[in-house]
């Protein structure tokens, strides 16, 4: 393996990585709407990885800047998640439910947390990185963006026979 | 652009075989077992074969795998958030409280019981005289989210 064939390896896992670093960095300043700084992080790093392949077009065969990009998007996919899970993953909040208080019961951790608990919490979280508008008492979609996620998992969900 | 291809048909039928398996034996072989097993079989492949091609189609499809691993949780079991979207896709605008009776209608009693049983099933939390204790597993897990939760001072909401 020579070194050009090396770096083009090696080169999605250092963009991912100081997509992760620049993340930090904000989050270090402010950590309000973590969600929009990933999103928009995520489009930065992906612009800049498009214009080091431009840059180095006569280097790279398709095959290289599919592999490069994939890479990226999978990498990227990946942290997206490990940062969504300690802030929204069920499993994870009632691992910690078990951890404070020593060998609950079931039925402490049902009366701990109450679908109630759990349906503030959510609108709580959709509200703070604006994926839900307030107004007054009404609750409103505010990102029509959010529709092409929900699209892409009802489809899936229908294919493995999944009902809401 | 054939390299593509077979890369495109290798997730494609990774993809089918997982939905075989989940729809008509209702066996879910998204595990870290199968992730080390491809991992392994890659290995070799690349050893043996020495191709440059070969090796950056072995990473995007390992890659493939785990983003699938991570990504297939959220379509087979329902989650309050989706639940939430949905009804407010459905209702359009909606009153928080006529929201939140929805929300407890549709799926609210199932949901803990059924992320309990997953973390009973998967060996996270072990169940003793009706008592619920983490497993070193789990204890691993919550360490490695708090120590993430720290490092990029994310809000948890407790």
């Amino acid at each position: 393996m020579n070194k050009l064939n090396f770096l083009i390896i090696i080169s999605p896992f250092l963009f991912t990585l100081f997509y992760v670093l620049i993340f930090f960095v904000a989050q270090q300043l402010s950590n309000k709407k973590y969600l929009t700084k990933l999103i928009y992080f995520f489009i930065f790093v992906l612009l800049l990885v498009i214009f080091s392949i431009v840059k180095f077009y006569i280097f790279l065969n398709t095959q290289q800047i599919f592999y490069i990009l994939f890479i990226f998007t999978c990498n990227s996919f990946i942290f997206i998640n490990f940062i969504q899970i300690p802030i929204s993953s069920l499993q994870v909040k009632l691992l910690r439910i078990i951890s404070k208080n020593s060998g609950p019961s079931e039925k402490k951790i049902n009366s701990k947390y109450t679908p109630s608990n759990i349906f503030e919490e959510r609108i709580k979280t959709f509200i703070n990185n604006g994926t839900i508008k307030k107004e007054k008492t009404m609750l409103k979609l505010r990102r029509e963006k959010i529709l092409a996620f929900y699209m892409f998992f009802k489809y899936l969900k229908t294919l493995y026979n999944v009902r809401f | 652009m054939e390299q593509i291809i077979y890369l495109t048909t290798y997730c494609f039928t990774f993809f089918l075989i997982h939905l075989t398996f989940y729809r008509l034996l209702g066996i879910n072989i998204n595990k870290i077992f199968i992730i080390i097993l491809i991992f392994l079989i890659s290995s070799l492949i690349s050893v043996k074969t020495n191709s440059n091609e070969i090796i950056l189609n072995l990473i995007s499809f390992n890659l493939f795998v785990i983003c699938f691993y991570i990504l297939i949780p959220g379509i087979i079991n329902n989650g309050p958030a989706l639940v939430i979207i949905d009804l407010l896709i459905k209702n359009k605008i909606c009153s928080k409280q006529k929201l939140k009776f929805l929300f407890n209608k549709n799926v609210a009693s199932t949901i803990i019981k059924n992320r309990l049983k997953i973390n009973i099933e998967t060996n996270i939390v072990s169940k003793k005289k009706n008592r619920l204790f983490l497993s070193n597993k789990g204890k691993i897990i919550i360490y490695f989210f708090n120590t993430i939760t720290k490092i990029f001072k994310l809000k948890t909401y407790e």
